[in-house]
C-alpha cells in the first residue's frame, strides 16, 4: 500500500515538473518556473553531494588514518577556491584556477595534436579514390563517397585560404572552389539542426510515454497548468495595459 | 489574405498541439511501421559479436538523465545485454557524475536481469562509479587505473575485486564502449585513451545532436561504429531481438515526428516560394 502511494506520488511530480516544463510552449507560467528553477537548483545540490561523497571517501580518509598524508596538498589548493569570494584575497584563487586551466588544456593539447589532427590528415590522404573489394569487386558508391570527401574537404580549406588575391587567376580559382566549400558547410549546418531536431523530439517522446501512464496525472495536470497559464497571462496583460 | 500569408502567420502553438497529437497517436495503439537498419548499426553488432572471449571492455555511461531517458537508455540498455551474453569481462563506469546512478538503472532492465544472473559480480563485471576530473581524470585513469579509483559503487576495495588483478591501465583494455551525450565524451577518450592505446577499439552510442561531430572519427577509423540517437538504438534492439511492444511504440512515434517535421519543412518551403512568385521574385 505504502509502496502504491510512493509510486502515485512520484508519478504525480513527475506529470507536474514534466509537464511544466512543456507548458512554456504554450505561455510563460508560474509551473515553468517552478520546474525551471528547481531543475537547477536539484542539478546543483546533487553535484555537490557527489563531490562531497568522493572527496570524504578518496582524500579524507587516507589522511585521518594516516595511510596517505599527501592527499593534504590537493586539499588545500582546492580548498583555495573560496576565495573567489573575497576582494582582498581574490588573488589566492588564482593558483587553483591556473593548475586546473593549465593542466587541462596540457592534457587536451597533447593528444588533440594526434588524435583530432594528424589521424584525421591520414586517414583523408589514405583514402582510396577507386575502391575494389576483395570478394565484391568494384563499389561504385564507396568510390563516389571517397571522391565527394575529397572535393569537399578541399572546397572547405580553400574557403578559408585568404593567402591569394582573388583578383589573380589562381586566386579566381580558389574562390570558385570555396563556393564547393560553402555548399559543404551549409550541408553539414543542415545535418546537425536535423539531428538536433530528432534528438529533442526523442527525449519528448521519453516524457510523453511516461506521461502516458496515468492518464488522471497527465489530464488533470496539463488542464491546471492551461488555467493556470491562461490566466496569469491575462492578468500580465492587463497590468501592460493599466501600465 | 492569401492561404500562404495565413500559414506563414499560423501560431506556433498550433504546431506544437499536431506534434502532441502525432506523436501520442503511436504511444496508445503502436501502428508497427517499417524500419530499415542502417550499415552503422550492422558494424557495432558485429564489432561486440567479434569480442574473442576473456575480452575487457569499458563501458562508459556518460551520460545525463535526459540524454538517457530519451535516446541513450534504450543503446545503453541494448549494448549492456549484448556484452552480457558474451564472454567478456565489463567495467562500468562514467565521468559524469549524473551517468553513474544509471548504470544500476540499466541492469534492472528486463533482458539485462535475465543475463545478469549467468554472470557474477567482482569477476566478469565491476562497476567503478563515478571518476571526477573530467578529461585529467581520464588520463589518470588510463596511466593507472588502480591509484585513480579508490573502491567500486558499494565501496568494495580494487584488491577485493578479483577481475581487476590484471587490469592496471589503458593497455589492458581491450574495448571501449562509451553512450554519451557531450563532454567529457568520446573525443576525449580519444585524446586520453586510444592515443596511449592505439590498438583500443572504440564504440560510440551517440545522440542524434552529436551524430554529425563523430562521423569523421568513423571514417577516419578511430571508432568502428556508432549508433545513431533513438533510431540507432532501436535497429540495434530489432538485431539482438529484445524489442518489446513499448520500443515498438516508441519507434512508431520517433517515425511519426519525422513524418510531422518533414510535412512542417514542405509545406514552409512550398509557401515560401509560392509568396515569393506571388511578389514577383523580390524577396
Amino acid at each position: 500500500m505504502a509502496a502504491d502511494l510512493a509510486t502515485m506520488i512520484g508519478i504525480y511530480v513527475y506529470a507536474l515538473f514534466a509537464l511544466g516544463a512543456y507548458s512554456f510552449t504554450y505561455k510563460d507560467n508560474s509551473f515553468f518556473r517552478f520546474a525551471e528553477h528547481t531543475y537547477v537548483a536539484l542539478s546543483i545540490s546533487y553535484n555537490a553531494a557527489v563531490s562531497y561523497g568522493y572527496i570524504r571517501f578518496t582524500a579524507v580518509q587516507p589522511i585521518l588514518t594516516g595511510k596517505d598524508m599527501t592527499f593534504i596538498i590537493p586539499l588545500l589548493i582546492g580548498a583555495l577556491f573560496i576565495f573567489f569570494f573575497s576582494k582582498k584575497y581574490f588573488w589566492l584563487y588564482r593558483f587553483p584556477i591556473s593548475i586546473v586551466t593549465g593542466t587541462g588544456m596540457g592534457l587536451a593539447m597533447s593528444g588533440t595534436i594526434s588524435a583530432q589532427f594528424l589521424d584525421q590528415v591520414i586517414a583523408t590522404v589514405r583514402m582510396p579514390l577507386y575502391v575494389v573489394d576483395k570478394i565484391l569487386g568494384f563499389q561504385a558508391m564507396d568510390t563516389l563517397n571517397n571522391w565527394l570527401i575529397l572535393i569537399m574537404v578541399l572546397g572547405t580549406l580553400a574557403y578559408f585560404f585568404f593567402s591569394i588575391p582573388p583578383e589573380t587567376a589562381l586566386g579566381a580559382a580558389t574562390s570558385k572552389l570555396g563556393l564547393i566549400g560553402r555548399w559543404t558547410m551549409m550541408i553539414a549546418f543542415g545535418s546537425a539542426f536535423g539531428n538536433t531536431v530528432m534528438t529533442r523530439m526523442n527525449l519528448f517522446i521519453g516524457v510523453y510515454k511516461n506521461l502516458l501512464r496515468d492518464y488522471t496525472s497527465f489530464l488533470g495536470l496539463a488542464a491546471l497548468i492551461l488555467i493556470v497559464a491562461t490566466l496569469e497571462g491575462q492578468r500580465a496583460k492587463k497590468a501592460e495595459q493599466k501600465a | 489574405m492569401s492561404f500562404w500569408k495565413k500559414l506563414e502567420a499560423v501560431d506556433v502553438r498550433i504546431i506544437y498541439l499536431i506534434l502532441w497529437i502525432a506523436i501520442g497517436i503511436p504511444l496508445l495503439t503502436p501502428l508497427y511501421l517499417p524500419l530499415s537498419i542502417s550499415p552503422d548499426t550492422v558494424l557495432y553488432y558485429k564489432a561486440i559479436e567479434a569480442l574473442p572471449a576473456g575480452s575487457v571492455v569499458v563501458l562508459g555511461m556518460d551520460v545525463s538523465p535526459a540524454g538517457y531517458g530519451g535516446e541513450l537508455g534504450p543503446q545503453a540498455r541494448a549494448t549492456t545485454y549484448h556484452l552480457f551474453t558474451k564472454p567478456v569481462k565489463v567495467i562500468f563506469l562514467s565521468f559524469w557524475e549524473t551517468g553513474a546512478p544509471l548504470i544500476q538503472d540499466v541492469w534492472k532492465n528486463q533482458f539485462v536481469a535475465g543475463e545478469l544472473k549467468n554472470k557474477k559480480y567482482g569477476e566478469d563485471y565491476v562497476n567503478l562509479h563515478w571518476i571526477p576530473g573530467s578529461e585529467t581524470g581520464m588520463a589518470a585513469f588510463a596511466e593507472d587505473i588502480w591509484k585513480t579509483v579508490a573502491a567500486d559503487y558499494k565501496g568494495t576495495k580494487l584488491a577485493d575485486l578479483p577481475m581487476m588483478a590484471k587490469i592496471k591501465s589503458i593497455n589492458d583494455i581491450t574495448m571501449l564502449i562509451v553512450i554519451e551525450t557531450g563532454t567529457p565524451g568520446g573525443p576525449e577518450y580519444l585524446r586520453q585513451w586510444q592515443a596511449r592505446n592505439r590498438n583500443l577499439k572504440m564504440l560510440i552510442g551517440s545522440l542524434g545532436v552529436s551524430v554529425p561531430g563523430n562521423i569523421p572519427y568513423v571514417a577516419s577509423g578511430q571508432y568502428i561504429s556508432l549508433l545513431r540517437g533513438g533510431r540507432g538504438a532501436t535497429e540495434y534492439q530489432r538485431i539482438l531481438n529484445i524489442v518489446t511492444p513499448t520500443d515498438v511504440q516508441s519507434a512508431d512515434a520517433m517515425t511519426m515526428s519525422h513524418v510531422v517535421v518533414l510535412v512542417f519543412l514542405l509545406v514552409g518551403n512550398i509557401g515560401y516560394l509560392a509568396l515569393k512568385g506571388q511578389k514577383g521574385g523580390k524577396k
